[in-house]
Parts: C-alpha cells; structure tokens; sequence
C-alpha cells in the first residue's frame, strides 16, 4: 500500500513575526488514526525541533525563513521527513501519519499471538460450569501501546490477573463499531474471534472511565477492535507455529489488498490450531477461525460501507480443576481428573464446542470536516456448548470425588492401600469409560409406554451430555461525533440490542445404552403422592431420549434493550474536560418450553417481563501543567440492570426471580499524574470503586441431593480499591525497561443475602439467609501484581523482551454457604472448626518469567529476482514462565458443596487450577507485501 | 520465485487444514466372562471361621465365587450386597452407593477374601474390610474396592430357595442371605395398603407379613425409607413373596429387593 498521507489543514490563528515563522502539524498514527503525542520534530541541521502535546500537535517557532527537511519521529514508528518551504509566518504541515514500524509491528504480532492462545481454559468443575463466568476472560484482552495495558493483557494474563479486579462483563467491548458482549452473561464475546491475531492488531482499550469518544464505556473502559479491511496491512502473510499449549501447531494465512484505487478493500484471514494433546493430559483441541472483510469508499472517502464476517468453531477438550490431594497423589499440577481410556484410547468428558459466527455491516460517513456518523449493524447466531456427564442412580463418575479419595477412608490400612491404587494405577484416578458402556449396556427400566404400561427399556445410566447456549443476537450501533471548535467535541450515540438465548441439555452420547429416560427420580422422592413431580417435561412424560434430544431442561430467555449517550468534551490550554450521560431501558423475560413437574405452572411458557430503567453519568478533568506533566481525575456512577443469567433464582426450571430483583449501583473514581516525554513515560494512579445491590445466581450439582443447588445472592456489595503505576522509558539506544504494577484491594462490604433452591423442590430453601462475609477478599485474581520488563531492539531488525513478574495477594473465592450460622451452628466460636470454615484461604505469591524474541528478515537482499515486492520471513519465540514454576497456582475455589451435617471440610477441599510449567510458542511467518 | 513460494505455502496450509484431531471413538467390546480366578473356599468355609462372637480376620488366601442375589438398585439394600454360592449366603458390604450398577443380581463375584474380616451385625454374617478398635466394623472402601472383588460373568439364574413362613419365624442361620421363596402369604391386615416406608422422612418401617394358617404366624418385612419405594403402598392380596432372609437381634427379618418381588395379587386368604 502506498503511504497514505491524509494532509489536513488546520486553521491556526496566532500571531508571528515578519522574519521567522511557526511550523505546526499533527502526528496520528496511521493505521489506527489515534494521535501520537510522544513524537519529536525536528528541522534538520538545526537545533529547531519540539515535541507534540497530548493532542498530538507539535508547534515550533521563531523559524528563519528558509527550505529545511522536517523530521517526525516516534519510538515504535518509522520515521517521517518531508522538505518544506518555510517562507510564510504559519507554516502547517498538516496531519502526519506515521507507520508502525516493521519491528515493532512483528513484536506486537508475538506478543498478540502469545496473548490470545495462551489462555489455558480450565473448567471450575464439570458440574459447577455455571459459575464459570469470568475465569478465562481478561486475558484475552491484547497488547496495546499503553504499557500498563499491554502487560496487564498479554503478561500478566497468565496470572489470570484482572485490572481492578473486575470481571470483564465491567468492559464494554466493541468489533467494527459493534457492541459484543453477551447479556446473558455480560462478558465480551473475544472466544468468537479467537485465533485470528493476524487481523486484531488495530485496538482501541481504554482502562477506568475516561472519555472515551466511541461510547459511554463500562466502569472497566472499554475494548475496540478495528478489524475492516480497509485498516489491515496489504499483502500476504502465511505463518506456522509450534507450540506445547492447549495447542501444539497453528497456521494462519492472511492476505489484504488495502485500499485498492477503485475504493474497494479486501481482506481474508483463515486460523487453525490444534493438537492431538495440549500441555494438560487428556487435553486436545481443534480450533479453526476464520475472518473476512470488504469495504467500499465511496465519495473521496466520505462514505466507506464495510462488510465483515467472522467465526471460530472451536473444540477443544477441557482440563478440570482439582485438590491438592489428588494432585499430590497423582504426582503433578496438572492433573485432570475429566478424560480416561476407552478401549485404550484417551478420551475427554469435557468439550468445549464453540460457534457463533457474526455478521457485521458498517458505515462511516464524514459529514463534512469536523463531523462524522458511524453506524454498525450486527447480526450473530450460534451455539456454545460444553459436554460433562449425566449419572442418574449410579456412582459418581468423577475419579477425585471425595468419597474415592484416600483422605475420605479413617482405617490406615484401607487409607495405605487406596493411596498405592491411586499412585499406580492410571484407571484409580481417571474416568473409566468402559465401565459406563458395560452398566449401560446392562441397565433396564420399566418405563411406562404410550399405553401407560410398564415396558422394559434399556436406559442408560451414564450419559454425556451437552449443556448448550444457543444464541442469537440483532444489534444497532450509531455514534456521532462533532468536533464543534477547537475547543470543544461532542459524541452521542444511539444503540439497540436484541439476544435471545435457548439454553438446554442435550444428549451428546449414550454410551452404550439404547435411551435415556428424561425423568427426575430424585423430586418424586419427596412427594409420593405426586403423579407428576419426576417429569421433567409434563408435556413429553416418561420420554425416550436418544442421542441430539433435549431433556431435563429448555428454555428460552429473551433480552432487548435500547441505549442513547452523550458526551461534550472541553479542551483548554491546561484544562481537559468532559462529561458524559447515558440512559438505558432494559427489558428481559423467560419462555419456558418444558413443563417441569415440579412447576407446572411457572415453567411452560412466557414469564413476567422484567424491565428496568438505568442512567449513568461521569465526568473527569485533566490538568496539564505543561506538555508533559498531566493531572487527572474522574468520577462516575451507574446504575446497572441485572444479568438474565443471575435473575432468575433456577432458571432452568422456573420463572421466578430473586427477591427484590432491582438495580444494582456503581461508584466509581480515578485520579492520577502523567509524565510524558519521548523516551520516558509514567502514569501512577488510584481508583476506588463501589458496587452496591448485586445480584449473582450460582449453581452447582450436589451428589446427596443428586440435583442441582442454586445460590441466588442479593445485597451483594464490593469495593475495588487500588494503586496502579506504568512506567516505560527508552534508556539507550534500543534498550528499554518498563514497569507496571497493582496493589489492589477487591472485598465485599457487607453482608449478602441468600435465596436457596434446589431442583429437586418446590420449595425455597432458604429465603433471605444471611452470609457473613464482609471485609473478606473477593477471590480469584492476584490483587497484587508487578511486572518489570527489559527490552532490546536492535536496528538490525531482532528484538528480546524479558519480563519478571510477581504475584501475590490472591484468595480462594468463597463459598457462601460457608459463611450462613447454618456452616456453624453449635459450634464454639473459638474452635478450632469454626475457624476452619470461616477462613480464606490465601493462594502462595509467585515469580514467573517470559520471553519475547524476534527476527525479522527481509529476502529481497539475498535474492536479485525479488523486486516488485518485499519478501520477510519473521521468526518469533515467545516462551512463558521461563522459570519453570510449577507450583503457581493461579486460581482457587472453595468448592460449592459443603456438609452441613459432618463439617468435615476434607470432603469439599478447595481446588485450584496451576499455571503451565516453562512453556512456548515458535512462529515462522512469511511476509510478502 | 514468488509462484513457487506461494504454491509452496498453499500446500503448506492446506496440509495443515486438513489433518485431523482424533474425536472418535469405538466402543469397548462387549464382554460377559470371569475373570481368571478359581475358587478355593466356600461361604460356609468363611462362616465358619467365626467362632468366638468377635470379628475374626481372614488370613488364609481365600478365593470365593458367589453370585449377587440381592442388589441395592432399589435402593432397599444399602451399601450391602446379598451374596450365595452353593453353600450359603453372606452379606458383602461395600462402602459405596448403587453397587448394582456393577454388581447387579445374577452377577458372579470373585472375592479375595484375605486380609478381609467375617463379622456379625445383629446377628446377621457380614464380609467387610476392617473392624476399628471400639469393634465397629466398615465394608470394602470402593477405592480399594479393586483389589478384592473381581465381578464375572453376568447372568446367571438365581433360584429362590422355597421353604415356608411357619419355618423362618425363629431364626434360621443357614438361610442367611439368601434369596428366598414363600407362598401363599400377605400382609397383616393392618399392614396392607400402607406405604412400605417414609420416604418423606427417611424412616424406616416393618410390615408383617403372615401365612393362612389359623395361627397367622408372622415375620417382618423391612423397608428402608430410602427405598425408591418407601413411599408405595403394600398390595392386599395373597401370593408369592421373594425376599433376602436376615436376622435382626435374634428374630427373622426379611427384605424386598424391589415391589416385583411381590407376587401378592390372589385373594386373602383370611
């Protein structure tokens, strides 16, 4: 592609004397257009040169009259010279835009690549996958040039470090102008795009809650991505890659046309890998992406209509977490108890299965010089699954279930012998899935035929299962922007979204048998006279599913909700400011498609709207001292509906919503100062931030009730408090360090109050039960995190980053029934079990190291035929926890179940999830544009 | 050059594109055969080695074979399974739930005996895995459960032994587990059209059952409330009962193994 040098000219008004003159102009970047204010201009042979300010303007005055060659140059860019006539008082040269230089590009290339596929995933539990939630998700956010964002997503990821200790539901996430985080959930949907780091480097992420000038934002910021055509680098680029993650190979081959003269821009991107087994035995995966994208400028640019489509099927089997016994019995971290041998071949119960290709159609009109109309239509369908196992009246077929382990057995002999089979035998502690055929195959029913006579069946006992999340979603994005004067722009936005979500139990694999029978034996136990209470489906009683049936529960939720925002941004000589305002009306409902026997009714059928109106307002400062000492400061507050995920108190069987179900609030404030020259920038910075009236629904399976318990928590209240400080210079020469580090504290501050179901029952369980946790730690992310990096980029086109990094302050998350006087009734308060219950575990602090390597060689010197374009091949080594820490545990969890009965906690211990040993990724890439 | 560097990648890729990821698998074979064990002792043998009323370690290498005539399926034998060869019947007891899955009715059981201990609970013959020092006992762990039973062939037909209620009234320690038949029986007639247990509670609860002779001699028949059942009603008429014999402190108990044990559809008899 040819250099686009857009030339704008500005009208600046200042006075100047007859013999010299000001020589101005503004530096973007060029591909991304976001200002760069860390450029220096020089004249030439002269001594004349200034820096640009944070808007990315660079002023120099008392110039001679003259012809001088102007040199703009920024660390990360190639640099830029024109000659220019200096023979007027204002001389402008106008918008320059600045290439990523090769290096740098191809740095962030590794770094993207090492980002985005290194997140292990790792299922909590086969049947606690719905609190999954947020596990996996930060990380999956890229590098960008703020070194405190950069690391934090693609260093500290592996930590499953979170910014401010929020999950990223908090992010507003946004693909080509299009909002994309689920509302089932609230998180970003980054799993749809993943794989394809060819075409994800134009980001946009801001951290906190800044303007910023393509939406309100969440309280986390806010997440863009510019993946249209027109703002990929033309050429081909076809790469392969090894690797001993969840993925041994990967190959990825892009090709762009850029902005062809017609004003059209094509741009295709395919992405596979895979391996047969990744890092964690039993592990394997199969994930293809693939990603394409067309725009058309029309009218010089006035309009560009861009079309893009883009999915990433995906399958891939998933490790399970466990306990430190069964890890210390196994003799490794990575242990996983969710794959065994069928007939001598590993196989994996738990698959993820992910596919939701989105559809996206854009348009960005320039209005005119100062104002522009983007607007983004998006439609997306597809189902996310994941497989575990179904038992019904049969063991439980988890090899760690507590009641295998040897800590569960009191006589020493028996205790000796269980700890020999489970360190000898592969088959003691894996999943055993001949053993599911042969019961199976031997299992029959009396199920009542469509005569109402009892006939023998052969059910099976066992069964994997899909739970499936089928969705689809119709979303409006427009924002306009208008910069009014030089001293004022404006934004405002309008935004419709519509997602409905089928969600369900599906059977994958009967494993042997001929059916499975899609009853609840367990709720016909406690009501013997009911006729109906063991059906799942009143309207299919008794049913005989096979494989691809829905059964045990399905339905529908529905959630639509309409957005406007506004926001006037002030810029001063020393003073920044804005404010912004959103409104919000949500509705959402549940459309039940099974009868349950236990509700009839309250499950079939359309429930109740739920709707709610929100408004959030924020507004900040920025105080330059001068062009490179910054203050700022930021204030918000919101007001947030719930999740339709976290309404309901049992979904999967019922209508009913938590009690109270309202509006949760957040409070949020920054502040913080900048230093920016060239070489050295710093921020250091402090944030608080209340969340007031949350609503969060957890469930997870229980082995006694043989059926799924269901925590609903209101008044569930936190605060994020915390330092942050970046710090990135340029000492000589290529040589860099940087510094990025959190001291955080995430606690709940009060007491939670618990709505307690389980789908066995009718009844509630518990309504209103209080959780004493306030002033606990909100658990699951390092609160402590602090890297330092070293950095060498050579001119010779090879560069080597070294980070260290540290981690500390991470807690167990918390089981809330441990925290009810129903855990401690009748216990002293100074016991030592009482203790035991109520405490939280503190996960070991950790040092990890990374390495970031690259070269980049361009052929066209070793071969004379190459001319008409240049020829690289790129090599890149990323290896992560170079320090080999095998014993970094980045997350741990108080398991759900407890025994209120026995207290004995070595029966639900905490499970923890290890980070991957020393461990690489080698990419060779081809290059050609 | 460049054509051959491109053909060359193109290849490259689509190779890659198209080798697979292993997801499929077949199933096991079936199998319906014993293990290769032989049998070198007897269920009576081991009885016998109780001599002194106190639980009495096994130490010889004993290998029995016996076959699964009453299973937990219905949830009214638990963590026990009622076990016979041609000698006798034992209870096995297991710590673990929905043994049958594995170890269902008509299915032989090899069992390596050593190390194992031969108790009494209530009177009753019990095969379990280690007795704690106050003198309570606890059946095999199902993780070591492995290392002494080793289930064979499935199938085999188990044969009620007929014998009649006015035998079985005092106890009868050779019936001891063992799969029995009695006719022309039924339930008392406070006991009938009564729920077999509580399953709402989890209380257990004996119905009396009763011949037609003009005494109405009777015994208990036991219903756990976790049976699956509990919450059923007894049946009115008179018929064949089969039923697990066992003793429960010096008298006759007797437990269904499910309701289709219960053949009691005939009228009464009184």
């Amino acid at each position: 592609m040819k250099k686009i040098l857009s030339i704008l000219f500005c009208a600046f008004s200042l006075a100047t004397f007859a013999q010299t003159a000001t020589v101005k102009g503004l530096v973007k970047d060029e591909l991304s257009q976001k200002i760069l204010d860390t450029a220096i201009a020089t004249l030439v042979g002269t001594d004349f040169k200034a820096n640009t300010n944070a808007d990315g303007v660079f002023v120099i005055t008392g110039v001679p009259y003259g012809q001088y060659t102007i040199e703009i140059k920024e660390g990360g860019h190639a640099s830029y010279s024109q000659v220019i006539q200096v023979n007027q008082p204002q001389v402008v040269v106008g918008s320059v835009g600045l290439k990523i230089s090769e290096a740098v590009v191809e740095r962030e290339d590794a770094r993207d690549k090492a980002v985005i596929e290194d997140v292990p995933t790792v299922t909590i539990t086969d049947v606690e996958a719905k609190d999954l939630g947020d596990v996996n998700i930060g990380s999956a956010i890229g590098a960008t040039t703020d070194v405190f964002i950069s690391v934090t997503s693609f260093v500290q990821s592996e930590a499953r470090f979170r910014v401010r200790g929020y999950n990223f539901g908090q992010t507003e996430a946004f693909m080509n102008g299009l909002p994309v985080n689920d509302l089932f959930t609230g998180n970003g949907l980054t799993g749809t795009w993943a794989g394809l780091t060819n075409i994800t480097h134009n980001r946009d992420i801001t951290i906190g809650i800044g303007a910023n000038d393509n939406s309100f934002g969440g309280v986390g910021g806010t997440y863009s991505l510019n993946t249209s055509a027109s703002a990929q680098r033309e050429g081909l680029n076809v790469s392969y890659g090894v690797a001993d993650r969840n993925f041994r190979n990967r190959i990825m081959a892009t090709y762009s046309t850029g902005v062809l003269k017609s004003g059209w821009a094509v741009t295709a991107s395919f992405t596979r890998r895979w391996a047969d087994h990744g890092y964690v035995p039993g592990t394997f995966m199969d994930a293809y992406s693939y990603h394409f994208s067309v725009d058309k400028h029309f009218a010089g640019n006035k309009h560009v209509l861009s079309f893009t489509a883009y999915g990433a099927p995906t399958i891939e089997g998933v490790a399970v977490a466990s306990t430190a016994e069964a890890y210390g019995l196994a003799g490794s971290n990575y242990y996983n108890s969710g794959w065994g041998y069928q007939n001598g071949v590993m196989r994996s119960a738990n698959i993820r299965n992910n596919f939701q290709p989105q559809f996206i159609l854009s348009h960005q009109w320039k209005i005119n010089a100062r104002s522009t109309l983007n607007t983004a239509v998006g439609f997306a369908f597809g189902k996310n699954s994941r497989t575990g196992l179904v038992y019904t009246n049969s063991p439980n077929p988890r090899p760690d279930y507590y009641k295998y382990m040897p800590s569960y057995l009191t006589d020493t002999v028996q205790q000796a012998l269980a700890e020999q089979s489970w360190r000898e035998n592969v088959s003691q502690r894996q999943i055993n899935w001949d053993n599911f055929y042969e019961v199976n195959r031997n299992n029959y029913t009396l199920v009542p035929n469509a005569q109402g006579i009892p006939t023998l069946i052969n059910s099976s006992l066992y069964v994997q299962f899909k739970s499936v999340s089928d969705q689809k979603r119709f979303n409006v994005n427009s924002v306009y922007n208008n910069s009014i004067t030089d001293y004022l722009n404006f934004q405002a936005g309008l935004r419709y979204q519509l997602e409905t979500s089928e969600n369900y139990y599906q059977i994958a694999d009967l494993l042997g048998g001929k059916y499975f029978v899609d009853v609840n034996q367990y709720a016909q136990l406690a009501y013997p006279d009911s006729a109906n209470a063991a059906q799942n489906n009143l309207n299919t009683p008794n049913r005989l599913c096979t494989v691809g049936d829905k059964f045990q529960y399905d339905y529908i939720t529905v959630q639509h909700n309409f957005t406007a925002w506004a926001q006037p941004q002030f810029h001063f000589k020393h003073v920044d400011f804005f404010v912004a305002a959103e409104l919000k009306f949500t509705s959402f409902w549940r459309n039940g498609l099974f009868r349950n026997g236990l509700f009839p009714d309250s499950s079939y059928g359309k429930s109740p709207m739920q709707n709610f109106i929100n408004y959030a307002v924020k507004g900040g400062v920025t105080y330059k001292i001068d062009g490179k000492n910054f203050l700022y400061a930021n204030g918000a507050y919101f007001t947030k509906a719930p999740l339709i995920g976290d309404a309901y108190i049992s979904a999967q069987t019922r209508e009913q919503v938590a009690p109270g179900l309202g509006n949760s609030q957040v409070y949020s404030g920054e502040a913080g100062y900048m230093y920016k020259t060239s070489n050295i920038k710093l921020r250091a910075s402090f944030f608080a931030t209340q969340f007031n009236n949350q609503t969060q629904t957890i469930s997870f399976y229980n082995d006694d009730l043989a059926t799924f318990v269901n925590y609903t928590l209101t008044n569930l209240n936190t605060r994020h408090l915390g330092g942050e400080l970046a710090f990135d210079a340029k000492v000589y020469k290529g040589f860099g360090v940087s510094a990025v580090a959190t001291y955080a504290q995430s606690i709940y501050t009060d007491r939670a109050l618990a709505t307690v179901t389980n789908d066995n029952s009718a009844a509630v369980i518990e309504s209103g039960q209080t959780v004493y946790w306030k002033n606990y730690n909100v658990g699951g992310a390092p609160q402590l995190a602090a890297t330092v990096g070293v950095s060498y980029h050579s001119p010779q086109a090879w560069y080597v980053d070294l980070y260290f990094n540290y981690y500390g302050n991470n807690y167990a998350s918390l089981n809330p029934a441990r925290f009810t006087t129903q855990a401690v009734t009748n216990l002293d308060p100074s016991s030592a079990l009482w203790q035991q219950i109520i405490a939280q575990e503190k996960l070991p602090n950790a040092f990890t190291m990374d390495l970031f390597a690259g070269y980049t060689w361009l052929m066209n010197n070793q071969f004379a035929k190459m001319k008409k374009y240049k020829y690289y091949l790129v090599f890149g080594l990323n290896v992560t926890n170079m320090n080999n820490n095998r014993n970094f545990i980045t997350s741990g969890y108080e398991q759900y179940n407890f025994d209120f009965k026995t207290r004995n906690l070595a029966y639900y211990p905490n499970r923890y999830v290890y980070a991957y040993g020393a461990n690489y990724l080698f990419t060779v890439s081809f290059r050609m544009n | 050059m460049k054509n051959f560097i491109i053909a060359l990648l193109a290849v490259g890729f689509l190779a890659g594109m198209s080798s697979c990821v292993k997801e499929k698998f077949t199933a096991p074979p079936v199998t319906n055969t014993d293990p290769d064990l032989t049998a070198n002792a007897t269920i009576a043998q081991l009885k016998a080695l109780y001599t002194t009323n106190v639980p009495v370690q096994i130490t010889q290498d004993y290998i029995i074979s016996a076959v699964v005539v009453g299973d937990d399926r219905s949830g009214n034998l638990y963590k026990s399974l009622a076990i016979e060869d041609a000698s006798g019947g034992i209870t096995l007891s297991i710590v673990g739930s929905d043994l049958y899955t594995t170890m269902p009715i008509g299915r032989r059981l090899f069992i390596k005996c050593k190390n194992l201990y031969v108790v009494q609970y209530s009177g009753m013959f019990q095969l379990v895995a280690y007795v704690n020092g106050d003198g309570t006992f606890g059946g095999i762990p199902t993780s070591t459960e492995t290392q002494y039973i080793f289930p064979g062939k499935r199938g085999i037909p188990v044969t009620p032994i007929v014998t009649s209620l006015a035998s079985i009234t005092s106890p009868n320690v050779a019936l001891q587990s063992e799969l029995i038949e009695l006719d022309n029986v039924e339930f008392s007639s406070i006991d009938k059209n009564q729920r077999y247990a509580d399953p709402v509670n989890l209380i257990s609860v004996s119905h009396m059952l009763e011949d037609c002779t003009p005494n109405r001699d009777d015994v208990a028949v036991y219903t756990s409330g976790y049976a699956n059942f509990a919450g059923s009603r007894t049946p009115s008429g008179n018929g064949k009962v089969l039923c697990i014999y066992g003793v429960y402190n010096g008298a006759t108990q007797l437990t269904i193994r499910d309701t289709t044990d219960l053949f009691l559809t005939g009228p009464s008899c009184h």
